[in-house]
């Protein structure tokens, strides 16, 4: 008879207080966020002109204000503790982020 | 998808609302990042398929009819919330299961506790056994590791370490490796990355030849309990504390990946008769201490003999080590924290020795020697997903040196290893052959990390018992 104890370890997950989603993008400044990997300007064009057309008076803040937020970026670390000021300072309302592959 | 949930997660807390894109296929993996993160109602929106196989039109297309109605819908789910899971119930000394050796082996399993051989069953009185030789509160967090979230204590890593089939008097090395896997700059949250890289334990110092560690003839095999059952041991830790499993686990994507790597224990009496500083030496620590080293590979060169005068060995030595590397290198240029390691046989150590060639000498003839033609990093970090690789930005950010400038021409031929110091040179082999061996590094993820083993208290009385 073996009696054995668990190999895994205490869960401690990280608590977020959830932003609400929005009703509607109409006015709405969406932000792009990157990784650099998997195409991802060819995707924000796509997605740009497809929300513009279904949406009034939204507008776009591209990637480049972001930095690379890929995790073996050296500046990766930065870029994300920026994230709440840059995201603040250019009025965003929302944010896609990608590519993950 | 690591990087992208995580980036989702600093939005979020800035109060702003995200959607995450990801390829289909990475979607689980995602969401237990996501719950991890603290972020389990954001949404992924999926690509179907292979984003870089697909022509233009065809990616048009998915992002129009998949991924467009998941960033909408991602964005636009008013009302909507989601419950923060439950993490379940953890008690380290709570007995989990009892059982015959075959009904615990298929409790373990079934529940992806193993690496899919059979395990030593965990109880308690061999836990003890291991911390008997821990000066530290068993319980004392040492860290907490992604994906899951999980904390890294002495008692996990004991539990693991008797599972894999280690010995008791391992546990100062297993507790330096779990030290490593748990500090931040190794980056274990990256190893289901797509690469499929695996930690490779280097073991240096006094405690090789105290615990048996072969690092002769067929070091890197398994067959020597010491450097088997510590390999086996990384693997095993790296499924149940990160979380790290393939399927039907989905925070492991390597793409095909390898196996877990046995521990590569250091001939120091050869390094020293070649009049080499050791290894751990390297690493900035004494030569009378014991050092564990981690470090990724992601791929291992052929078998490298060399023969004959020292200039034809550095030449053949170099041919091999650089076609292993070939324009994965582009990601040292990216990323950094490139760690390429040579073992070097001791035979071919002494030769090189006895024609003045040092370890300096070696990295740097490495250094000066070893090249590819700049247009092959370009071509192929597209192909991996660097779909923006742009070697004149990072010139001109003065993270790549000049040398890389494409603007000088892309058919010319350009240094593969990105700085001579950065190469790791370890003695071991076969004692009576000419072979040596190269082992690529990743790049930022699985860097390498040395940390001194503590010698416990009774150390000495159970040297002396033995």
């Amino acid at each position: 008879m073996e009696e054995v104890v668990d190999p895994t370890g205490r869960i401690v997950r990280d608590q977020v207080e959830v932003p609400g989603r929005l009703g509607s993008l109409d006015g709405k400044r969406i932000a792009f966020v990157w990784d650099y990997l998997f195409k991802g300007p060819e995707m924000f064009e796509v997605l740009r002109a497809e929300i513009s057309r279904r949406y009034e008076g939204v507008t776009f803040v591209d990637y480049p204000t972001f930095g690379n937020v890929h995790g073996s970026d050296p500046e990766e670390k930065a870029n994300l503790e920026a994230m709440h000021s840059r995201l603040t300072a250019n009025g965003v309302d929302a944010t896609i982020v990608a590519v993950g592959a | 998808m690591p990087a992208v949930m995580r980036a989702c997660a600093a939005v979020e807390r800035a109060g702003v609302p995200a959607v995450a894109i990801g390829a289909t296929s990475f979607v689980a993996m995602g969401r237990i990042i996501g719950k991890s993160l603290g972020i389990p109602q954001v949404k992924i929106a999926e690509y179907p398929g292979v984003i870089l196989v697909d022509s233009d039109e065809t990616f048009a297309e998915k992002v129009r009819s998949s991924v467009l109605p998941g960033v909408l819908d991602g964005l636009l789910a008013a009302g909507e919330t989601v419950e923060q899971e439950t993490a379940e119930e953890y008690s380290p000394r709570r007995v989990v299961f009892g059982g015959s050796l075959d009904e615990v082996l298929e409790h373990f399993t079934v529940r992806g506790w193993t690496d899919g051989l059979p395990i030593v069953p965990p109880t308690i009185e061999r836990v003890e056994r291991f911390l008997a030789f821990c000066d530290r509160d068993p319980h004392e967090v040492i860290g907490r590791v992604a994906p899951e979230a999980r904390e890294v204590t002495p008692w996990n890593i004991a539990v693991n370490g008797v599972m894999a089939g280690c010995r008791p008097e391992y546990f100062p090395i297993l507790l330096s490796i779990g030290e490593i896997i748990a500090d931040p700059v190794f980056r274990i949250e990256d190893a289901g990355s797509t690469p499929g890289w695996e930690p490779l334990v280097v073991v240096s110092g006094p405690m090789v030849k105290e615990l048996g560690f072969n690092y002769a003839t067929g070091a890197m095999r398994v067959g020597r309990q010491a450097n088997t059952s510590i390999g086996r041991f990384v693997r095993l830790f790296m499924r149940n504390v990160p979380g790290l499993r393939i399927p039907p686990g989905s925070t492991d994507q390597g793409a095909i990946a390898t196996t877990f790597n046995v521990a590569l224990a250091e001939d120091a009496d050869s390094s020293l008769e070649a009049a080499w500083p050791t290894f751990g030496v390297d690493q900035g620590f004494a030569a009378d201490e014991t050092v564990v080293t981690l470090q990724s590979v992601v791929t291992i060169s052929a078998p490298i003999y060399s023969g004959g005068p020292a200039d034809e060995q550095l030449k053949t030595i170099g041919q091999l080590f650089g076609d292993a590397i070939g324009p994965w290198f582009y990601l040292a240029l990216q990323f950094g924290g490139w760690h390429p390691l040579l073992v070097v046989g001791p035979g071919v150590a002494r030769s090189l020795s006895e024609a003045g060639v040092t370890k300096d000498a070696l990295r740097q003839y490495l250094f000066e020697n070893v090249t590819i033609e700049l247009s092959e990093l370009v071509r192929y970090a597209w192909q991996v997903g660097s779909t923006s690789f742009d070697l004149a930005e990072l010139v001109d950010a003065g993270r790549a040196p000049a040398v890389y400038d494409p603007r000088l021409g892309l058919e010319r031929q350009v240094p593969l290893f990105l700085r001579g110091e950065w190469i790791g040179v370890v003695v071991a082999g076969h004692p009576g052959r000419n072979q040596s061996r190269a082992y690529v590094s990743n790049h930022g993820q699985g860097v390498r990390v040395s940390r001194k083993v503590v010698v416990p208290q009774g150390w000495q009385a159970w040297r002396s018992s033995r």
